[in-house]
C-alpha cells in the first residue's frame, strides 16, 4: 500500500470526522448553553436567530477562500489529509504546508510521490502534535483572561473596549502590514477590501440597518480578490 | 424581562461561566486525543511504526517557528472572542473566520465586546462559524479533485484566490479602524514601517502592543480620552 493510498483512506477521513465532530460537538453544547442564558437574560428568539444568521452569512468568505486555498494540500497531501487538518485543525494552509514540509524534511524527502509508508507517518505527526500545544495555551489561558478582565471592568469598564479595539488593531495591522508591503495584487486586494469594506460599514449605520453588516465582509472580500486580479491583469502586473 | 448589566453578569457567574469553563477544558482535552489519534490509527492499523527520531527533528523545526504563536494566539483575541469563543478556538482559523463572525455579529446585534451581551453574541457567532466553516470544508473536500481540476482550468480563480488573506484582513481592519480612527492608522504606519525594516513577526506584534497599549493607557490616563469614534 503506497503513502497516498493511506492519506485519502478511511482511517484519515474517519479521523477527520471524529476531529470535526468533536469539536463540533463542543461548538454545540457551548451554543446551547449561550442561548439558554441568553433568553434568562431577556434576548428573544428572532435575536438569537439574527446572531446565527449573521455569522453563517460572514463566514462564507473567509471559508470559499479555505476551500480554494485546500487545492495545495489536496494537490500535494491528497483530499483525506486536507479534511482532516482543515475539520479541525490550526486550520491555516500555510501553517499545514509548513509542518508537512518540515515533517518530509525530517526523513530527508520532498512532500510527493517520492515518500513511503513510514516518511509519511512523520509527515502527518509533524501536522499533526505541534496543535496539540495550542490547546494547553489555550486551556491555560481563557480563565486568567477572565479575571483580568472582571478587575478591569470593575476598575473602569471604558477601559476594557479601548484595550480590545487596541489589541484587535494591533493584531490586524500586523497580518496585514505583511500582505500590503508585498506590493502587486496583494495590496491591491487589500487595500480595495477596506475601502468597501468602510464604505458598507458606513452605509450600514447612516441607514440604521446593522444587519446589512451580515454581508460585509464576504461582499468586499469577493470583489476585492476578483478586482484586485483583474486589475493586476490590466496593469500588466 | 431585560436584566441590568451588574444581574446579567452574576447570572453568568452563577450558571454561564462555570459550564463554559467546564465544556472547555473537557473538549480541549477530547482534541488533543483526536489530534494524536489518526498517527496512532494509522500505525495500529497500517502495522507501521513511528520513527521517533525524525518526528521529534520535525517538532523541534516546527516549534522554534511556532513559539510566538504558542505564546500570544490563546489570549490575544480573548478582548473579542469572549470566555466561550476563546475556548472555541479549538477548531482553528481563529483571525480569519471566528474573529470577523464575533464582530460582525456584536456589531449587528448591536452589543459590545467585554459586556455580558456581547460574552452571549461571540458564543454563538464562534459556534455557528464551526459548523457552517466545516460543512463547506467537508464540500470542498468531497469534491476534491473536481476544485484542482477548476483550479487548473481557471487560473484566474485560483490567482484572484490567492489574493483572499489580505482582502480579510482588509475588511477586517476597517471594522475595527472604524471604531478608532486615529489609533488604526497610527498602528497600520507603525507596522509597515517595521514590515518594511524587516523586523520578524514576534518582534513586531511586542513592539506594536507596547506602543499601542501604552499611548492608548497614557493619553486615558491624562486627558481621559479613548479617542473611540463609536464606544
Amino acid at each position: 500500500m503506497g503513502w497516498e493510498e493511506i492519506a485519502n483512506g478511511p482511517i484519515i477521513w474517519l479521523s477527520g470526522f471524529i476531529l470535526g465532530g468533536v469539536a463540533s460537538l463542543g461548538a454545540f453544547l457551548m451554543y446551547r448553553k449561550a442561548r439558554e442564558a441568553a433568553l434568562k437574560m431577556g434576548w428573544s428568539e428572532k435575536q438569537i436567530r439574527e446572531a446565527v444568521k449573521a455569522s453563517a452569512i460572514t463566514v462564507i468568505g473567509p471559508s470559499l477562500g479555505i476551500a480554494v486555498g485546500m487545492v495545495a494540500l489536496i494537490i500535494v497531501l491528497t483530499p483525506g489529509i486536507a479534511w482532516l487538518r482543515e475539520s479541525a485543525g490550526i486550520g491555516s494552509i500555510m501553517y499545514e504546508l509548513i509542518t508537512a514540509t518540515f515533517g518530509a524534511a525530517a526523513v530527508g524527502k520532498k512532500l510527493g510521490p517520492g515518500l513511503t509508508p513510514s516518511d509519511f507517518m512523520v509527515v502527518l505527526a509533524a501536522m499533526s502534535v505541534p496543535c496539540v500545544v495550542w490547546l494547553f495555551g489555550i486551556m491555560a489561558a481563557t480563565p486568567g483572561a477572565k479575571s483580568l478582565r472582571a478587575k478591569m471592568m470593575k476598575k473602569d469598564p471604558k477601559i476594557w473596549g479601548l484595550l480590545a479595539i487596541v489589541m484587535m488593531l494591533v493584531a490586524f495591522g500586523n497580518f496585514w502590514s505583511d500582505h500590503l508591503i508585498k506590493g502587486g495584487p496583494s495590496l491591491l486586494a487589500g487595500v480595495i477590501s477596506f475601502v468597501i469594506a468602510t464604505i458598507l460599514f458606513e452605509v450600514a449605520d447612516m441607514l440604521k440597518k446593522p444587519r446589512l453588516k451580515e454581508y460585509v465582509i464576504t461582499v468586499a472580500i469577493l470583489v476585492a480578490i476578483f478586482l484586485a486580479q483583474w486589475i493586476w491583469g490590466v496593469i500588466g502586473g | 424581562m431585560s436584566l441590568s448589566e451588574r444581574e446579567k453578569e452574576q447570572l453568568l457567574e452563577r450558571e454561564y461561566y462555570p459550564y463554559v469553563h467546564k465544556v472547555g477544558r473537557i473538549f480541549c482535552t477530547a482534541l488533543i486525543f483526536c489530534n494524536i489519534l489518526p498517527v496512532i490509527l494509522v500505525g495500529l492499523v497500517c502495522g507501521l511504526v513511528l520513527d521517533w527520531t525524525a518526528a521529534l527533528t520535525a517538532w523541534g523545526m516546527i516549534a522554534m517557528l511556532l513559539i510566538p504563536f504558542y505564546v500570544t494566539e490563546p489570549w490575544m483575541y480573548y478582548a473579542v472572542l469572549g470566555t466561550a469563543g476563546n475556548y472555541m478556538q479549538w477548531a482553528g482559523n481563529t483571525s480569519n473566520c471566528r474573529l470577523p463572525c464575533a464582530a460582525i455579529t456584536q456589531s449587528v446585534l448591536g452589543v459590545k465586546e467585554g459586556t455580558p451581551d456581547g460574552e452571549i453574541a461571540a458564543n454563538i457567532a464562534v459556534a455557528t462559524s464551526i459548523v457552517v466553516n466545516m460543512l463547506i470544508v467537508l464540500a470542498a473536500s468531497i469534491a476534491g479533485f473536481g476544485l484542482v481540476w477548476l483550479a487548473q482550468t481557471y487560473p484566474f480563480i485560483k490567482a484572484a484566490f490567492d489574493n483572499i488573506l489580505p482582502a480579510i484582513f482588509g475588511a477586517i481592519y476597517a471594522q475595527f479602524s472604524l471604531r478608532n480612527p486615529a489609533y488604526g492608522a497610527i498602528l497600520l504606519a507603525i507596522g509597515l514601517a517595521l514590515v518594511w525594516f524587516g523586523f520578524p513577526y514576534w518582534q513586531r506584534l511586542l513592539i506594536m502592543y507596547v506602543i499601542g497599549l501604552g499611548v492608548a493607557f497614557s493619553v486615558y490616563k491624562k486627558w481621559k480620552k479613548t479617542l473611540m469614534r463609536k464606544e
